[in-house]
């Protein structure tokens, strides 16, 4: 893995375009504007931290970069390339996953069936119909369970009965499957120990380190600091501030999203537009 | 957050332990009542019948009575087993059961009877496909959606037939093939296929994944509208299966056909084990579920009960079915 990942790296930091490039992105709920003018931009092999207040808009962002919701406005670059996702499987197909909060799992489906729920793998029946490829979904399943939590055990057990930790293994292991470009976690910390936190940050860096980029959703500053090399901050739908981690501090990050305004994220530097 | 939430599940639960189950009686014998149930029931309503009626229940040729009639429960149950394993149901089936034995038979006499067959099974199919359309695009509720198509369907049978009834002759399948009724084995057919789309295609795999969290299907990117399109269709298309075979059998198609069969079939695959909040459940239960309701009606018959006495005893079953398998946590507010 050693040499792919110092490719990823290399590639990552030679990369004349970003992985994903959000421009002017809004969104409307009714009267409530959630979103306005949002830009955003992720490079191979970056963390991203999404940091603000409750209603900032991080989830309705990250919810049109997964397909979930349409933006009224703006536009989504994936590899310099438009694109306009209707649903998440069109955002799939593009390499973009999703870790949600509550981690979406079916506990009525065993393990296997959830990792690729979406997204079952099929081969052909008598050459004409298309059927589950159970073996082959519970062999690649097991492979990248296995990676992530070597305890986990068989992945014919349904989900129902696995704990909270082992249950954001089976909801990561969906994300990874598919040889992802870009992989988003809402709250990944939120409902862990501090031991398994450790285990999730160090993950995030070995995925770092394969060429993802990660975009962290979380309300642990101290989390984003850890693995993040950028933070962008949300403020009533509009960013407030952006920072390369290594220039900024957790005060000054939890300052921008108490008191932060658009116009003196603007001033603040070029760390949309380029990397530093 | 103390002790075993009722409402939660993983907020509280990563410290190694599994996630804290609520204790309740019901919630423990689950697991094996969606087992037992179906079974006990069968065995009991055999006992109480074998027992009250030995002479004219326990014999072979009702034996073969009981499982003809519950070939109808059966086709179309296997339909609504994909619905119901979703979270949906199909009101409609019994009124596009009586459309489709009208349109397939009179088409039949006038046209021979392949045509008869082909318009039956085109119509159930419309009348499936015409309700996931509604049901997946205007976004109106499957219980509402398939209670308009149960009038509409209706009132064509009506129409159609401008009151007139159309003499069937009887599809050769009714004609015994070894020991079982040549219906026995169509059902199987109809059986496997469906056994084979729920359990081994992705379009089964995606009913159960609907009806386990819809939400878990919006979000992994599972196409809804296609599958509920589908599954509903294929639902029409099993109840156009079953119009054309309840004709065939009954001698005559006529507007009154077959009212009131969507109660026993939703019983049947209801007390089969497919509960009505959806995501667990198989075709095979069905079939259990149709025959405790197909010997339940043959059993009263032959006890001589009155007609409106069964109905009643039928809504019962139906109400117990439910209140034994529904998941109350999972769909918390009771409307």
């Amino acid at each position: 893995m050693s040499t792919l990942a110092e490719d990823s790296k290399t590639l990552g930091a030679g990369a004349a375009a970003p992985l994903v490039r959000m421009r002017g992105i809004s969104k409307a709920f009714g009267a409530v504007q959630a979103l306005r003018r949002v830009d955003l931009e992720v490079w191979p092999a970056e963390v991203v931290g999404l940091v603000g207040d409750n209603a900032a808009g991080k989830s309705t962002l990250m919810k049109i970069l997964y397909g979930i919701y349409t933006p009224d406005e703006g536009e989504i670059l994936v590899e310099s390339k438009a694109v306009v996702f209707h649903t998440a499987h069109d955002a799939r197909a593009h390499g973009i996953e999703m870790v949600y909060q509550d981690l979406a799992l079916v506990d009525n489906l065993d393990i296997a069936a959830n990792v690729f729920v979406g997204r079952e793998l099929t081969r052909r029946f008598l050459g004409v119909v298309e059927i589950l490829d159970k073996r082959r979904m519970e062999r690649a399943a097991g492979q990248v369970v296995q990676t992530l939590d070597p305890d986990l055990g068989p992945v014919r057990r349904k989900v129902r009965i696995l704990s909270g930790g082992q249950r954001q293994t089976v909801a990561i292991a969906r994300s990874l499957c598919f040889e992802p470009k870009v992989v988003i976690m809402d709250e990944p910390t939120a409902s862990l120990s501090l031991e398994k936190i450790h285990r999730l940050l160090e993950l995030i860096q070995r995925l770092k380190a394969r060429g993802l980029a990660i975009i962290l959703i979380s309300h642990r500053v101290e989390d984003i600091f850890t693995v993040g090399d950028r933070v962008v901050v949300l403020k009533r739908g509009e960013v407030v501030g952006g920072r390369h981690i290594r220039d900024t501090s957790v005060e000054e990050v939890a300052q921008l999203m108490v008191a932060g305004s658009p116009q003196r994220a603007m001033r603040a530097e070029g760390v949309h537009g380029t990397r530093g | 957050m103390q002790g075993p939430s009722k409402i939660g599940g993983a907020v509280d639960s990563d410290l190694g332990t599994p996630p804290p189950f609520p204790e309740t009686f019901r919630h423990r014998i689950r697991p094996y009542a969606r087992i037992y149930i179906p079974i006990s029931a069968f065995v009991f309503t055999f006992v109480v019948f074998g027992v009250l009626e030995p002479a004219r229940f326990l014999t072979l040729g009702n034996g073969a009575v009981v499982l003809s009639q519950s070939a109808v429960l059966c086709v179309v149950g296997f339909g609504m087993t994909f619905v119901i394993m979703a979270g949906g149901i199909d009101l409609s089936v019994g009124s596009v059961v009586a459309l489709t034995g009208i349109i397939g038979s009179s088409v039949g006499r006038d046209y021979g009877a392949p045509a008869g067959l082909a318009a039956g099974l085109l119509t159930g199919l419309a009348c499936g496909f015409t309700n996931g359309l509604v049901f997946s695009k205007l976004k109106i509720p499957s219980f509402i959606t398939t209670l308009g198509m149960l009038t509409v369907a209706r009132g064509a049978a009506y129409v159609y037939s401008q009151g007139e009834s159309f003499v069937v002759y009887q599809l050769p399948v009714f004609r015994e093939i070894g020991v079982f009724p040549g219906i026995v084995y169509v059902t199987l057919g109809f059986f496997g296929i469906c056994h084979f789309l729920l359990n081994q295609t992705r379009f089964g795999r995606h009913c159960q994944v609907i009806g386990g969290d819809e939400r878990v299907a919006i979000l992994t990117g599972v196409r809804l509208d296609r599958v509920k399109i589908l599954m509903f269709s294929l639902c029409g298309f099993m109840a156009g299966v079953g119009g054309l075979l309840l004709a065939s059998r009954v001698g005559a198609a006529t507007p009154q056909l077959a009212v009131g069969l969507e109660l026993d079939i939703i019983s049947a695959v209801v007390l089969g084990g497919t509960p009505l909040t959806g995501g667990i459940g198989n075709v095979h239960n069905t079939i259990l579920g149709a025959l405790i309701m197909s010997m339940l009606s043959n059993g009263l018959i032959i006890m001589g009960i009155k007609s409106d006495i069964q109905l009643m005893i039928k809504g019962v079953v139906l109400i117990l079915a439910v209140f034994l398998s529904l998941e109350r946590e999972k769909i918390g507010i009771i409307k």
